[in-house]
C-alpha cells in the first residue's frame, strides 16, 4: 500500500519535473534572446500620442488609507503619453476616501456612466483639482470584482488596467506592458506584466528608488517563489498562447472584451478567472486573439511578512484557484477549446491544485516510512530526493534565470543570498505552503467564504 | 529500489553541482560586470564637458580607446541628441562617424539580437547613413529576425534609402500597421506621394496606415485624396479618412459633412461629428443637436462636445439639459456642461 503510494507520488512528481524542464527551457530561450536590449529605445516611440493607445488605470481600493497615497502618485508619474487614473473607493469603513479627498484636492463632478456592467450604486463621483486626469469613484461595498466592474463603466479609454491598491508600478511599466497590444495591431486583448515583492526596496513618493532584498527569511523565499511563478511559469505558457493567469496585481485588458466576457466575476481570484473567460470567448468565436505575458515591467507589491498573513494569503489563492477551474470546468480536458482544454486547464487543475495535495501525501508517506524503518527508509529517501529536485533545484534554476537574463539585483550580496535561500526551499517553506494550500482546499469544499485581509503598512516612505 | 535510489540520488547531486558552478560563473559575471559599469559611469562623467565643449564649440574630444569608453560616449551621445537642439546633431553625427563606426560595426554582427538592435538604434539616432550599403545587407541575410527587418525598414525610409518603395512591396505578412505607420512617419515626401499614388495596389493594412498619416502628419497636399475616399462605398475608408481630416481640421461643404452624418455606420457618424467639433461648423447644429439622442453612447457624447465647442456651446447645452424629451441627451448635456465650465 505504501509503496503503491510512494511510486504514485514518485511518478507524478517526475511528470511534473519534466513539464516544468520544457517551460524552463522556452523561458531561457525566450529571455536570453533579448538579453542586453536597450531599455528605452524600443519604447521611445510610444511616448508620441497619435500612435498610443489610451489606457484607463483602476485602483479598487477597500481599506486602505496607508498605502492609497503612494500608489495613486506613483501612477502619477508614468511615462504613458495618454491615461486616467479611476480609484474605486469600495465602501471602505477607513479614512480612503477622506485621505484620497485631502490629498488631491477632490470635488463632486457630474459624469454620464454607462452601466455596461451591473454594480452596486454609486454613491459619487470625484475629480481632481490638482490632476485633470485623475477621477475617484464612491460606491457601496461590493468586492473587488464589484470595484473593478465599476470602474470600467466609468472610463473612457479602450484599455483598462486593474492596480491593487497597495502596489507601485515603475515608470516604464505601462509603455512596456502596452507595446505588444500596439505593436500586433491588437491582436493581443490582454497582456501582463511580472509582479515582485516590494519589502525591502527604498521606494519614495511612489517610484522604486533602489532595488534590494529583504532581510526577513520568509520574504526572501516569496521573492524566489515569485520568481519561479513569472519568469519560469508564465513565460513559458504565454509563448504558447496558454496564459491562464494575468496578475491581478498589473494587467492591461481590452475594455471592449472584457465587457463581452461580462466584466469581472465574484469569484476569490477575479484576474485569473477573467483571463479564463477571455480564453474561453477567442475560442467560442473563434477570434483570432492572443494574452501575453511580458517579463519585464514590474510592479512591485508588498508581501505578507508574518505566517499569518502569509498563510491566509495561500488559502485564499488557492481556493481562488479551485472557484476559477471549478466554474470553468466544461473546459477541462475538452479539445474544444484547443490548447487551453487540453493543456493549460490540465496543467493548472492536475499541477498547481492537486500538486499540493500529492505532495502533502509524500511528505506524510516520508514521516511513516521513517517510522516503520527497515526496507521503508528507502521509499523516504527517494521521495525526499524527488521533492529537492521538485522544490529546491527547480528555485535555484529559477534564480539563476533570473541573474541570467533580467537582472534586476544588482548587488551581488542578493543574488548569492537568494540562491542559498532556494537551496532551502524543499525543508521548510515548501512543505508549509503545501499545508496551507491544502487548506484552502478544505476551504473551498466547505465553501467558506472571507477575505482574510492582511493588515497592510504601506510600501512607500 | 537501491539501483534507482542510487540513480536519482545522482541526478539530485549532479544538478545541484552543475547549478552550483552556473550559480558561481553569474556571480563572477556580475561582479565583473558592476566594476565594468561603474568605469563606463566613470567615464561618462569624465567625457561630459569633453563632449558638450566638442558639440558646442568643435573643441577636440580623443579617441576611445576601451569597450568601457566607446560606451560611455555612445550613451552620452544618444542622451545629447535627445536634449539638445538640432544645431549639435551634425557634430553628433560627424563624431559618431569618426569614433564609432567600427565599435557599432563589430556590435552589428554579435551573435545576440539584444546587441544588434541596440546597434541599430544608435545607428539611427546617430544618423549614420554611410552605414547603408552594411544595412542593406543585414536586411538581404537569411539569418536576420522580423525585429531587426523592421528596425531596418524604418531606416531605410529615414536615410532616404532609393529603394524603399521596392522594399516596402516586399516585406512579411506579419508587418502591422503600427509598424508601417511608423515607417511611413519616417518617408520623405515624394516616396510618401509614391506609396498614395498606388494606393489601391496596397494590403489593407498599408491603406489604413497611409490615411491615418495623412492626418497624423498633416500631410495637406493628400487631402484631395481623402476627399475621393469619402466617396468610396467601403466604410472603413470613409470612416478613416474622417478621422485624418478631423485631425487635420479641414473644413468640410456642408452637404458633404450631413451625408456622413446621417450614415448608417456610427463610427462614420462620430468621426464626422469629431470634424465637426474641430472647424466648429455652427451651419449644422441642427443636426448635431439630432445626434444628442443618437443611439450610440459615444456619439451622443461627441455630438456634445461639438455642441460645446460652438460658439455659444454652453448655453445651447443648457436648453437641451433642461427641455430635451430624452433622457440620455439631458445627462450627456449635463455631463459636457461641467466640463465646459471647468475650462472656463
Amino acid at each position: 500500500m505504501i509503496k503503491l503510494a510512494a511510486m504514485f507520488v514518485f511518478f507524478f512528481m517526475i511528470a511534473v519535473i519534466v513539464f516544468y524542464t520544457f517551460l524552463l527551457i522556452v523561458s531561457f530561450i525566450q529571455l536570453r534572446r533579448l538579453y542586453e536590449l536597450d531599455e528605452w529605445e524600443p519604447y521611445e516611440e510610444m511616448l508620441d500620442v497619435s500612435y498610443t493607445k489610451p489606457v484607463s488605470i483602476l485602483v479598487p481600493a477597500y481599506n486602505e488609507e496607508a498605502g492609497i497615497f503612494a500608489t495613486v502618485r506613483s501612477l502619477l508619474s508614468i511615462e504613458y503619453p495618454e491615461y486616467e487614473i479611476v480609484v474605486i473607493n469600495d465602501g471602505s469603513t477607513d479614512d480612503t476616501l477622506e485621505r484620497l479627498k485631502r490629498d488631491f484636492d477632490l470635488i463632486p463632478m457630474k459624469r454620464v456612466i454607462r452601466q455596461q456592467l451591473k454594480t452596486k450604486p454609486i454613491r459619487a463621483v470625484y475629480r481632481s483639482r490638482k490632476f485633470s486626469h485623475l477621477f475617484v469613484i464612491d460606491k457601496e461595498n461590493g468586492g473587488k470584482a464589484d470595484a473593478l466592474n465599476a470602474g470600467i463603466n466609468f472610463s473612457s479609454y479602450p484599455y483598462v488596467c486593474s492596480i491593487d491598491g497597495d502596489s507601485v508600478i515603475e515608470r516604464r511599466a505601462f509603455l512596456k506592458v502596452m507595446k505588444p497590444i500596439i505593436d500586433s495591431d491588437e491582436e493581443v486583448i490582454a497582456s501582463g506584466g511580472s509582479v515582485r515583492i516590494a519589502n525591502g526596496c527604498d521606494i519614495e513618493k511612489g517610484e522604486v528608488i533602489r532595488i534590494a532584498l529583504s532581510r526577513q527569511p520568509l520574504v526572501v523565499m516569496q521573492v524566489i517563489e515569485y520568481l519561479r511563478a513569472f519568469l519560469m511559469g508564465r513565460i513559458g505558457l504565454s509563448r504558447h498562447n496558454l496564459l491562464l493567469i494575468v496578475s491581478g496585481a498589473f494587467g492591461v485588458f481590452s475594455k471592449q472584451w472584457v465587457i463581452r466576457a461580462g466584466g469581472y466575476a465574484h469569484t476569490v481570484g477575479e484576474d485569473m478567472e477573467l483571463v479564463v473567460r477571455l480564453h474561453r470567448l477567442i475560442k467560442e468565436t473563434n477570434a483570432d486573439k492572443k494574452i501575453v505575458y511580458v517579463p519585464d515591467p514590474v510592479c512591485w507589491t508588498e508581501a505578507p511578512e508574518s505566517m499569518s498573513d502569509l498563510r491566509k494569503q495561500r488559502r485564499r489563492w488557492h481556493r481562488g484557484l479551485f472557484e476559477s477551474l471549478w466554474l470553468h470546468r466544461r473546459m477541462w480536458f475538452n479539445p474544444r477549446y484547443g490548447s487551453i482544454g487540453l493543456i493549460s486547464m490540465p496543467y493548472f487543475l492536475l499541477i498547481e491544485f492537486f500538486g499540493p495535495v500529492v505532495e502533502l501525501v509524500g511528505y506524510i508517506l516520508i514521516v511513516i516510512s521513517l517510522i516503520l524503518g527497515d526496507i521503508y527508509i528507502e521509499f523516504a529517501i527517494l521521495l525526499f530526493l524527488v521533492s529537492v529536485l521538485y522544490g529546491s533545484i527547480f528555485s535555484m534554476a529559477a534564480v539563476l534565470l533570473e541573474e541570467w537574463t533580467i537582472r534586476k539585483f544588482s548587488n551581488v550580496s542578493d543574488v548569492v543570498r537568494l540562491f542559498f535561500y532556494s537551496l532551502t526551499e524543499t525543508l521548510w517553506y515548501r512543505p508549509l505552503t503545501v499545508l496551507w494550500r491544502c487548506e484552502g482546499i478544505v476551504d473551498a469544499l466547505l465553501k467558506r467564504k472571507g477575505w482574510g485581509e492582511m493588515k497592510r503598512k504601506g510600501v512607500s516612505k | 529500489m537501491s539501483d534507482s535510489l542510487v540513480l536519482f540520488a545522482w541526478i539530485v547531486i549532479s544538478l545541484s553541482l552543475l547549478l552550483t558552478a552556473i550559480f558561481s560563473y553569474l556571480v563572477t559575471q556580475k561582479v565583473k560586470e558592476n566594476r565594468w559599469r561603474k568605469e563606463v559611469e566613470s567615464y561618462k562623467s569624465l567625457y561630459e564637458p569633453i563632449l558638450l565643449r566638442y558639440l558646442f564649440d568643435g573643441q577636440h574630444v580623443p579617441a576611445p580607446l576601451v569597450s568601457a569608453q566607446y560606451v560611455a560616449m555612445i550613451e552620452l551621445l544618444d542622451h545629447f541628441i535627445l536634449v539638445l537642439d538640432n544645431g549639435v546633431k551634425e557634430r553628433a553625427t560627424l563624431l559618431a562617424e569618426q569614433y564609432l563606426s567600427t565599435y557599432l560595426q563589430k556590435q552589428l554582427h554579435h551573435r545576440r539580437l539584444g546587441r544588434r538592435m541596440n546597434a541599430l538604434f544608435y545607428i539611427e539616432d546617430f544618423q549614420l547613413t554611410s552605414f547603408l550599403p552594411e544595412l542593406e545587407k543585414r536586411y538581404d541575410d537569411k539569418e536576420t529576425t522580423m525585429m531587426e527587418k523592421r528596425q531596418l525598414l524604418k531606416m531605410f525610409a529615414l536615410f532616404r534609402h532609393p529603394h524603399v518603395y521596392e522594399y516596402m512591396k516586399h516585406v512579411d505578412e506579419s508587418f502591422t500597421q503600427f509598424d508601417y505607420r511608423l515607417i511611413l512617419s519616417r518617408m520623405d515626401d515624394h516616396t510618401f506621394t509614391k506609396m498614395i499614388d498606388y494606393f489601391f495596389d496596397w494590403g489593407e493594412k498599408m491603406q489604413y496606415a497611409l490615411i491615418d498619416m495623412i492626418g497624423i502628419m498633416q500631410k495637406l497636399p493628400h487631402v484631395s485624396f481623402l476627399l475621393t475616399l469619402l466617396r468610396h462605398e467601403q466604410s472603413e475608408y470613409r470612416i478613416r479618412a474622417l478621422k485624418a481630416l478631423a485631425e487635420m481640421a479641414f473644413p468640410l461643404e456642408d452637404d458633404q459633412l450631413r451625408i456622413h452624418l446621417h450614415s448608417q455606420v456610427w463610427q462614420e457618424r462620430l468621426m464626422a461629428l469629431r470634424l465637426c467639433a474641430r472647424i466648429r461648423q455652427h451651419t449644422l447644429i441642427d443636426i448635431i443637436k439630432q445626434l444628442m439622442k443618437d443611439q450610440v453612447f459615444s456619439v451622443r457624447s461627441q455630438a456634445a462636445e461639438a455642441l460645446l465647442r460652438m460658439p455659444n456651446g454652453l448655453a445651447m447645452l443648457e436648453q437641451i439639459a433642461q427641455t430635451s424629451d430624452d433622457p440620455y441627451a439631458r445627462d450627456m448635456a449635463i455631463e459636457w456642461l461641467e466640463r465646459g465650465r471647468e475650462n472656463d
